[in-house]
């Protein structure tokens, strides 16, 4: 019984440590393909990214005053946040955040990228074209 | 044989065990493979139900549209159907199920999902494998791929299209759960999982086996190897030497390095350990594949020689030991071996004997010189058995006597004491004198038989008289022979009256091998209250040399000064400084061989008191003066 907990326990760190990993590499492949590469300030009110993302590359900041980006979930609506760009951690978000250009989630399983095309362009945002196909017209 | 049977019987054991488990557990493998095989096949069979009923319901329901697609695009109504048709097939086993159909664009966008809160409709869906999908939607039937069980916890995915007219349409996409898979596998898992578990204790019980395996070689390796030279030694030598070993393929040689002792006493112990060491390592280099050698003794080695091998293998030994020098502290030591090679192993009943032989071949290498070898010769041997049989049997047979030659107190013309000569008759009844066996004995059990009985004729001649004294004759090394003095002190010991009656004559046929503890044993009985005499003083070994290193009580002049006496002067004189020097020591000195009147006159001249001869009295089984 005891092995099969110790087993239990070590598998599930193993599978989320796993998602993390994905999920930290695609979000920073968003934030790069939006920064173009340069160092970026970001706000973020998810505990987790704090933790996932590489401190090397962004700086996190404790609000939306001073970021270029801000990653958000849905703990609680951000009202600082109205004059950035705003990545969403939710599909549901992008129609409540304005500002938001696009949302990394995890939909049926699969992890999943949208970006918001007359968003980016209304805020002069170009994104990488690997980044093309994830591109969307509207929100549904 | 036994031994090997048991470790085949183990290793056969273990593999068969572990043979029957992997077998077991392939089986069960496969089993479950079997297993997930059913199940899926029972999943596909429900969804491809559910698929063939929406298909239905779409085609009653969507008869008016050209495009299905619109049909539930633009009726909630029947999207909200849809959604609850495939909610109906989630359950435990499967997580999701919704429809999808591909955009002007190439991307997937939802029409309907059974999940509780469906995603939105026309909403874009990433998926995990582009290509697959692809080629699922196109293709006329459904395709089961693998998911990615590490991130969505999902084990199988079915994508199963909706065809019309060659084209597909939609797909239906239904993720299985990797409760599923799990399902199965804790079915079979407990059981590959006690097998995995008799397999692993199997396994170390196999490893332990071996590793005890390894160590008993190793601790038999230890018990058959000397431990100084890395040689075989006499425990392997007793292994070897089983029944079955052919005889009649060997020679063997013994190989004794000489004056060892020397080199040790001169040079010290490490030194000596070290010449062990590599006359060792010229033998392994020497040796054929299958040959072989053994640390017999001390300094002595056997050496089993295949028969075409040992002349020439033996030779070039010689040589190299002959040649090989070692540097100690700015010194070269050099030394010498002497072999002793028994070539008829197969006259010989056991190996005692043949190693005895070789033994013999030995005694004369060294008796010869050293440095050499000697092959046993049949001859020689059947000689020297016959006087060997024939000394044992005479002792066997009581046919040894002593005769007695009296040693004369020329001041008072009486006796001193007797001499006892020891004599054997042989079985024709003619009497053999020492001269025709002792040298043929020496260095055998039967000359200490023979000693011993001596020792007894003359204690049972004298000791009842309690008149007379006698003396016994030993050879120097015989003060080396622990069983000779060990029965000298327990017949003094049984009667001390002995101690003045009788008397040893030390005869120095040989340089002695160990003269500290010759000196420590002549002094022993002498403390007992022994009288000890040098005989044949002037002779050989028999010298000043030895009077400085023992004090004996009496010295006896040797018949080859005395017999001179009455022709040279120097004689005279000599025999003047022995007697100045005895004098001055408190050594009685005795004169043998005085064979004449002139002889024994000229000696009384000169003050010898104590004489011995033919012209004083004759051996004799008497004790009676015989002139």
């Amino acid at each position: 019984m005891k092995y099969l907990v110790l087993l239990f326990f070590f598998s599930s760190l193993l599978v989320s440590s796993e998602t993390d990993k994905i999920e930290s590499k695609i979000i920073m492949s968003m934030i790069d393909a939006v920064s173009n590469h340069r160092v970026f300030s970001v706000y973020t009110n998810s505990q987790k990214l704090k933790e996932i993302l590489p401190a090397q590359k962004i700086v996190f900041v404790d609000d939306c005053s001073g970021a270029d980006l801000a990653i958000l979930e849905k703990s609680k609506i951000e009202k600082n946040c109205a004059n950035i760009s705003i990545i969403t951690l939710e599909y549901d978000l992008l129609k409540k955040y304005p500002n938001s250009i696009g949302s990394f989630f995890w939909q049926k399983g699969r992890p999943n990228i949208v970006f918001i095309k007359s968003r980016l362009k209304n805020q002069n945002i170009v994104i990488d074209s690997t980044f093309d196909e994830f591109i969307e017209e509207n929100i549904w | 044989m036994v031994k090997n049977f048991h470790y085949w019987l183990y290793v056969t054991g273990i593999i068969s065990i572990v043979s029957m488990i992997l077998y077991l557990y392939v089986s069960f493998s496969k089993k479950e493979n079997e297993m997930k095989e059913n199940i899926i096949f029972n999943k596909l069979e429900t969804i491809l139900i559910q698929h063939e009923k929406i298909e239905n319901w779409l085609e009653e329901e969507c008869q008016e549209n050209q495009n299905i697609q619109e049909c539930i695009l633009l009726n909630p109504e029947k999207s909200k159907m849809l959604n609850t048709m495939l909610h109906m097939t989630i359950n435990q086993d499967i997580s999701y199920s919704f429809l999808v159909f591909k955009d002007e664009n190439n991307r997937y966008r939802f029409l309907a999902d059974g999940a509780s809160e469906p995603a939105r409709v026309m909403q874009k869906i990433d998926t995990d494998n582009k290509k697959v999908w692809d080629e699922a939607y196109s293709s006329v039937e459904g395709t089961l791929i693998s998911s990615n069980k590490q991130t969505d916890g999902l084990w199988l995915t079915y994508l199963s299209p909706f065809v019309e007219n060659n084209q597909s349409y939609m797909m239906l996409v239904t993720d299985f759960s990797i409760s599923l898979d799990n399902k199965i596998k804790n079915t079979i898992s407990p059981i590959k999982e006690i097998l995995l578990y008799i397999l692993g204790i199997t396994i170390v019980i196999f490893v332990i086996g071996i590793f005890q395996t390894i160590m008993y070689f190793i601790a038999r390796k230890e018990s058959f190897t000397d431990q100084l030279t890395g040689l075989n030694n006499r425990n392997y030598l007793r292994k070897v030497i089983d029944s079955r070993f052919p005889y009649d393929k060997y020679d063997i040689a013994i190989v004794d390095i000489d004056f060892f002792k020397k080199i040790n006493d001169q040079y010290g112990h490490d030194i000596g350990d070290i010449v062990l060491k590599d006359i060792s390592n010229i033998f392994k280099k020497i040796i054929g594949k299958d040959d072989f050698v053994f640390r017999y003794g001390g300094e002595e080695f056997l050496f089993l020689f295949q028969k075409n091998n040992a002349e020439k293998l033996l030779k070039e030994l010689m040589h190299r030991v002959r040649t090989h020098v070692i540097n100690v502290n700015n010194q070269t030591i050099k030394f010498t071996i002497s072999v002793g090679v028994n070539k008829n192993l197969h006259r010989c009943k056991h190996f005692t004997n043949m190693v005895k032989t070789a033994d013999v071949a030995l005694y004369n290498a060294k008796r010869s010189g050293r440095n050499k070898i000697v092959y046993y010769s049949e001859e020689i041997n059947d000689k020297n058995q016959s006087n060997f049989q024939a000394v044992q049997s005479a002792i066997d047979e009581n046919r040894v006597f002593c005769e007695y030659q009296a040693i004369i107190d020329t001041s008072s013309n009486s006796v001193f004491k007797y001499e006892a000569l020891v004599r054997i008759k042989d079985t024709n009844g003619t009497t053999l004198y020492p001269n025709s066996f002792l040298e043929i004995i020496k260095d055998t059990n039967i000359y200490t038989d023979l000693t011993k009985k001596v020792i007894d004729i003359s204690i049972s001649k004298f000791l009842d008289l309690d008149v007379h004294r006698f003396s016994i004759n030993l050879g120097l090394q015989d003060f080396n022979n622990p069983e000779i003095v060990n029965y000298v002190l327990k017949v003094i010991e049984k009667y001390p009256k002995l101690i003045d009656l009788m008397s040893i004559e030390v005869l120095e046929y040989d340089k002695v091998d160990d003269e500290i503890s010759c000196i420590a044993m002549v002094k022993l009985l002498q403390d007992k209250g022994l009288k000890i005499a040098l005989d044949d003083f002037g002779s050989g070994y028999a010298n000043f040399s030895t009077i400085l290193s023992y004090n004996f009580d009496f010295i006896k002049i040797d018949g080859s000064i005395i017999r001179k006496v009455i022709e040279d002067d120097k004689a005279v004189k000599m025999v003047q400084s022995i007697l100045a020097f005895a004098q001055a020591h408190n050594i009685i000195v005795i004169c043998e061989f005085v064979y004449s009147q002139e002889v024994y006159e000229v000696l009384k001249s000169i003050g010898v008191e104590y004489m011995q001869g033919f012209y004083l009295s004759k051996p004799s089984q008497d004790l009676e003066r015989k002139l």
